[in-house]
This record gives C-alpha cells, sequence and structure tokens, in this order.
C-alpha cells in the first residue's frame, strides 16, 4: 500500500524509538565513573528532523499522490540523522574511598542530566502514542473507504 | 472461478483492446490497461504484503530484534491489502450477479 499517510506514521514511530534507545543508552551509563585521564561516558542525544526527498522522488511521489506537493520535502515523514554527543561537563564528586578517584580523591560522573532525560522519555512516549493514534485513524479512513457503496441493491 | 469468467468477460467486450495475456505485476497506472491485469497486479500486491508480514512475525519470534511496531505495521498493512482486494472482489461478483439476474 503505498499511502503516504501509513508511510508518515511509520516513520514517526522509527525515529522515537531510536530516541528512547538513546535516551535508555543515557540513563545507564549515568553511573559509571571514570577513571583519571580515561575518556568517559558521554552523554548523546538523537538529531532528528523531517525526512527530505530528492526532485525525482517528489515528483514520483507527486505523481501516485495526483497532487502536488509546493514545500520541498513536505509529506515525507521523519527521520533520524544520527547520535551527537552533548557538552555536557562531566559531574565531579568527592569519592576518596572510590578506586578510581584522583590525587585530589575526586571521581568524574557523565554529565547526564536526569530530569531532562526523565522529561524527554515521557515526551518521546507519548510522541509515539500519537504515531499510533495517527496510524490507526488513518486505518479507520482507510475501512470506512472500502464501505464505500456496500450492499447497494 | 468468477473472477477469471469477469476477466474474460470484460476481455471480450473490449474488442478494441488489444488481446493481452495474463501479465503477472503489470506497471500500475499505465493508460490502456485492462481490467484484468488490473486486478491480478492487485491480487499479487496482496499477496506480496501478506508474504511480508509472514516474514516479520517469523523474524521477531526467532530472535525478537526488530521493533514490534514494525511487526504490527506490516500485519496491518497486510490486512488492509488483502481487505481491499476482497472488496474489490464482492463487488465484481456483485455486478456478475447482477447481469446474471437480468431477464432477457
Amino acid at each position: 500500500m503505498s499511502d503516504t499517510l501509513f508511510a508518515i506514521a511509520r516513520s514517526g514511530m522509527d525515529v522515537e524509538r531510536l530516541r528512547m534507545e538513546v535516551i535508555a543508552q543515557n540513563l545507564a551509563n549515568a553511573s559509571s565513573a571514570r577513571g583519571a585521564g580515561v575518556e568517559g561516558y558521554q552523554p548523546v542525544r538523537l538529531v532528528s528532523g523531517p525526512n527530505t526527498v530528492s526532485g525525482f522522488e517528489q515528483a514520483l511521489g507527486d505523481a501516485a499522490r495526483g497532487y502536488t506537493v509546493h514545500a520541498p520535502g513536505a509529506l515525507a515523514g521523519a527521520r533520524s540523522y544520527g547520535v551527537q554527543a552533548t557538552a555536557a561537563p562531566p559531574r565531579i564528586v568527592h569519592e576518596p574511598a572510590n578506586p578510581l578517584a584522583d590525587a585530589d580523591g575526586n571521581v568524574a560522573y557523565p554529565g547526564v542530566d536526569h530530569a531532562g532525560e526523565m522529561a524527554l522519555m515521557v515526551q518521546t512516549q507519548r510522541v509515539y502514542e500519537a504515531n499510533v493514534v495517527m496510524y490507526n485513524s488513518a486505518r479507520s479512513m482507510f475501512m470506512r473507504a472500502m464501505d464505500i457503496g456496500g450492499n447497494s441493491p | 472461478m468468477s473472477i477469471d469468467a469477469i476477466a474474460a468477460l470484460s476481455a471480450a467486450q473490449a474488442a478494441a483492446a488489444a488481446p493481452q495475456a495474463a501479465a503477472p505485476a503489470a506497471a500500475p497506472n499505465a493508460a490502456g490497461q485492462d481490467f484484468g491485469s488490473m486486478l491480478l497486479a492487485n491480487v499479487m500486491h496482496a499477496d506480496a504484503s501478506v508474504q511480508a508480514a509472514e516474514s516479520a512475525v517469523q523474524a521477531f519470534a526467532l530472535d525478537g530484534q526488530a521493533p514490534p511496531h514494525q511487526v504490527m505495521l506490516a500485519l496491518e498493512e497486510a490486512r488492509m491489502s488483502l481487505h481491499f482486494a476482497l472488496q474489490v472482489r464482492n463487488r465484481l461478483v456483485e455486478g456478475y450477479q447482477e447481469l446474471m439476474r437480468m431477464q432477457l
């Protein structure tokens, strides 16, 4: 089925699932300390944006839809561009008993913003749900269209 | 099957159209395409999506690595394709029966 509605909702679900994986990665590494002079874990963010289509693909999509979309790259859903490390500085905690502590007794933890991660997790979940609702709505529109002219005498 | 009968009927009625064997998976939306091959292409599309859903479910049952929403989307797409093909067939059979009931 080459309907753009289903493809758009699917792309949104893919992106939000990937974002959730990135959040899980951050939270899982939140308390992994790094030794002195060792490169530790840096919190990451998923970079996503609208899916841009090339001129040929757009012309093909316009021909399939039967109408022209004038905005460049419109109606192609979302896509993820990749994972980018944030510039968050490490969280320095004074723990002289920790074997990873440096000469001053400080341990560096990744600068994961817990509240921010939790808020982003809830937001990601809501956007995913919205995409599912969008898909179901498009599906019920499709099924309604199947009812046209049904059981006609 | 009655679909073949209908396809033969429509092909016989379209005398001007070139006699065309059942070409599988013809180009969609091509002008001058007869109804039978269009129907066949649609049925094959539905079959392909059902097979894609089946392989997605198999992959999910084997390793479970695929995201569950992709499996469900494949299943729904297969269901919608099948439903569409079924509705087209229902309309066709209705039309055929309407012709059969015609008093001459």
